[in-house]
């Protein structure tokens, strides 16, 4: 996924536009009054809460590992949140 | 929820922050637990911790992110603008510091301001200084144009 390459090509105007949305490579990206683009949906995003967005950030610093799940016990984080965070790390890091 | 992750106008001690943050959720300092490094919470959580706050260090006008982790059932139901804004005002208050807190849905544009006097407004931050990680104010709404304004010591 190459969020900058599709940014330049909705800044060219080769995206789809619908309204405030732009569709480009099968991903929607809306756009905020100040002009800032924002992803919305399609492949390689993962939309996460609250819980599974702060989830992520324990995975992204411990990888999958025992430690990461104690700290993730310490925040009393939910196994929902987890979850999701998990298929988020795992789906970046395939592409890595 | 709001009250789980909020910036502070200034950097605060353990000590000082404990002490507002047992008094606005009534706990007592024992249930809570202040992390700067979350590596270090597994061993500092005890069967009594009802709260787990990592604290962080950032750049811009709130030098202090605090993030909230509730561990009882009872603080994780603590939910409601008026209730959250309460609990935030009396942090505030007690810290006599200004307290910045996401209105909206993760990644949102809407800030709301916190003043230990109650006032509540709504805030808009330095986008090109946020895209660096730092919290720099553009502006802020005028507090009489919003419908919330917490009384002196409400919540």
């Amino acid at each position: 996924m190459n969020v900058a390459a599709d940014v330049a090509a909705i800044n060219r105007g080769d995206a789809l536009r619908d309204g405030d949305r732009y569709l480009v490579s099968g991903r929607r990206y809306g756009i905020k009054a100040t002009g800032r683009l924002f992803p919305i949906d399609g492949p390689g995003f993962h939309r996460l809460d609250r819980g599974a967005f702060k989830a992520l950030g324990v995975y992204n610093r411990f990888g999958l590992s025992a430690r990461a799940e104690a700290i993730l016990d310490a925040q009393d984080m939910a196994e929902a949140a987890r979850e999701q965070a998990r298929v988020a790390w795992r789906a970046e890091h395939r592409t890595m | 929820m709001l009250w789980q992750d909020m910036l502070l106008g200034r950097w605060v001690s353990k000590h000082d922050l404990v002490a507002a943050l047992a008094a606005a959720f009534g706990l007592t300092p024992e249930q809570i637990s202040v992390v700067d490094d979350l590596q270090k919470a597994p061993e500092l959580i005890g069967p009594d911790t009802s709260l787990l706050v990592q604290r962080t260090r950032i750049a811009g006008d709130f030098p202090l992110y605090l993030s909230l982790y509730p561990r009882t059932a009872q603080l994780r139901r603590l939910q409601g603008d008026r209730v959250e804004l309460g609990v935030i005002h009396r942090i505030a208050a007690a810290l006599q510091t200004s307290i910045l807190i996401g209105a909206g849905e993760l990644g949102d544009e809407q800030w709301l301001l916190v003043e230990p006097d109650g006032t509540i407004a709504s805030a808009l931050l330095d986008q090109a200084a946020l895209d660096e990680d730092r919290y720099v104010l553009r502006e802020t709404h005028s507090p009489a144009a919003l419908p919330l304004k917490l009384a002196r010591g409400a919540g």
